[in-house]
């Protein structure tokens, strides 16, 4: 009988690895359960888009045709509920109990939410929280100009979208951290400054270690009040960082850490249980340690390699990933494991007044990077890490 | 067979996804875009666009690696100039 894969969540890891399935093996049934009401688009276009750089359309990775075309089912709008991991199947929100041989779990991580939900309050996760986002600066922008302005809550990867995003549209605009700078528990306090005077220098106002704020009246969102003093605004991004709660995988007692916990071939606790993308927590070959890592390029790759373990030719996944972005034209890129609480010590490498580079090292060896600026020695210290050297300084 | 390999500068965020699958075609810039590369060599500098000769398993490799761009940055045309990725 043709064996059942079934594949939780159908972002880039699920995706990719039910096209690598496919390749391998021809007769396999292969269920993708997506919570989403798309087809495989590109989170990272989704700014682009915003940005009017691409039209909308172009945001997608595949169309309906191609899932048909290689007989993959995509439940499109279905949740999966729960997992029976000894008599082998799933549940899904539209009552249906999907019997699987092999199980991948691919369900990317969870926004962190700030309590309150007036009208005017914006995540960014997903192509229907641009399509929001979108409706919102447009109503922002029929207001009068000397009115214009856009807040922002955090100050990591998703807080830099929203200042695109509002820098794009020509918005003044006013972001509010938690810490005091971007990646406040990530960065140097050069690497925050570099970047810090050039939001400043791009007209962007910065408040340092905001806890906690107020709303302004009790409808739609009109701006907040922070240590007494109203700020004024249209629409609020909210951007504090991603979570793994999966709480279903939890109640099917697979492991779970800050992520679903697998070995370096990317197995769970479960047996014929795998995972993939944001949502794993793996053990990382080239960091030495077990980690989760949030990025597009570790989320394809483990797709692939998953892909071959669940066919039968088990595969250790090996990756120095990376995650660039940039703050209104400054390069920001991260490489490999960045988590200064893990690092046995951090290297100020470069320390430009527009530059810096910072080497993360541990039992000897440089594990990751963090550029801000130049990026000249990206390849040959993404070469030392993965050769597992010390970076020559 | 001869494949047309163009890369937008405007779309590349220097993911590098691509460089990590093929390595041969692409290189990162100190500009953090990729440049297109024929096997390993940049005759002519750090170009955009080659036209490159290419076996069917170097094709298979190529796709792959434009399959992995989150932007979609990266173009193939064959002979015929014929878009073949993106392809959807
Ligand atoms: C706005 C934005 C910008 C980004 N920019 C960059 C960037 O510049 N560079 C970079 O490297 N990375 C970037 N990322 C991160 C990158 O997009 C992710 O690393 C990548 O999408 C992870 O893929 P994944 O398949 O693991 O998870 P996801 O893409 O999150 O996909 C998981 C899917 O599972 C579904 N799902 C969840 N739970 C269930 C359930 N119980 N049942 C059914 N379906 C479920 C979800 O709806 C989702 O569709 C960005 C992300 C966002 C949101
Ligand atoms: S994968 Fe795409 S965005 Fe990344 S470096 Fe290659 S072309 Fe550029």
């Amino acid at each position: 009988m043709a064996k059942q894969f079934v594949i939780i969540g159908g972002g880039i890891a699920g995706t990719t690895a039910a096209d690598q399935i496919r390749k391998i093996d021809a007769d396999a049934s292969i269920t993708i359960i997506d919570e989403e009401f798309h087809p495989l688009y590109s989170r990272i276009l989704l700014v682009h888009y915003l940005e009017e750089k691409v039209p909308r359309e172009r945001v997608f990775m595949k169309k309906l045709e191609w899932y048909t075309k290689n007989n993959i089912e995509l439940m499109s709008g279905v949740i999966a509920k729960a997992i029976d991991t000894k008599n082998k199947f799933v549940t899904t929100s539209d009552d249906r109990e999907l019997p699987y041989d092999e199980l991948l779990i691919t369900t990317g991580g969870e926004l962190r939410m700030i309590e309150d939900d007036r009208r005017g309050i914006a995540y960014f996760r997903s192509m229907d929280d641009a399509d929001y986002i979108l409706k919102l600066v447009n109503e922002l922008r029929a207001q009068p100009k000397k009115d214009w302005h856009g807040l922002i809550y955090g100050g990591g990867f998703i807080a830099i979208e929203f200042i695109k995003i509002f820098d794009h549209y020509n918005i003044p605009m006013t972001i509010m951290m938690r810490g005091d700078g971007f990646w406040s528990r990530v960065l140097s306090d050069h690497s925050k400054k570099v970047l810090a005077d050039h939001a400043k220098a791009g007209g962007v106002t910065i408040i340092n270690g905001v806890k906690e704020f107020d709303f302004i009246g009790e409808g739609d969102f009109e701006g907040v009040v922070v240590d007494g003093k109203e700020i004024k605004g249209q629409m609020l991004g909210v951007g504090i960082g991603m979570q793994s709660k999966a709480a279903f995988v939890r109640e099917a007692g697979i492991e779970m850490d800050q992520g679903i916990v697998a070995n370096s071939f990317l197995e769970t606790s479960t047996d014929n249980v795998y995972t993939a993308g944001d949502i794993a927590q793996y053990e990382d070959v080239s960091a030495g340690r077990s980690m989760v890592a949030g990025n597009w390029m570790k989320a394809v790759m483990q797709g692939r390699v998953v892909a071959q373990t669940m066919t039968g030719t088990r595969t250790e996944f090996e990756l120095v990933s990376s995650y660039s972005t940039h703050l209104m034209g400054k390069e920001i890129v991260f490489i490999g494991d960045t988590d200064r609480s893990a690092a046995d010590k951090v290297v100020q490498h470069v320390a430009e007044a527009g530059d810096s580079v910072e080497l993360f090292e541990r039992d000897g060896r440089t594990v990751g990077a963090l550029f801000i600026g130049s990026v000249k020695e990206r390849q040959a210290i993404t070469n030392a890490i993965k050769k597992s050297e010390i970076y020559a300084r | 067979m001869k494949l047309t390999i163009k890369v937008d500068p405007d779309l590349c965020i220097g993911a590098a996804s691509c460089v990590t699958i093929d390595p041969a075609t692409f290189l990162l810039n100190e500009e953090n875009k990729v440049y297109v590369l024929d096997h390993g060599e940049a005759p002519g500098g750090q170009v955009y666009e080659r036209v490159i000769e290419m076996t069917e398993d170097e094709k298979e490799t190529l796709i792959l690696s434009a399959q992995s761009c989150p932007t979609l940055a990266i173009f193939i045309y064959d002979e015929a100039g014929e878009q073949i990725y993106p392809d959807m």
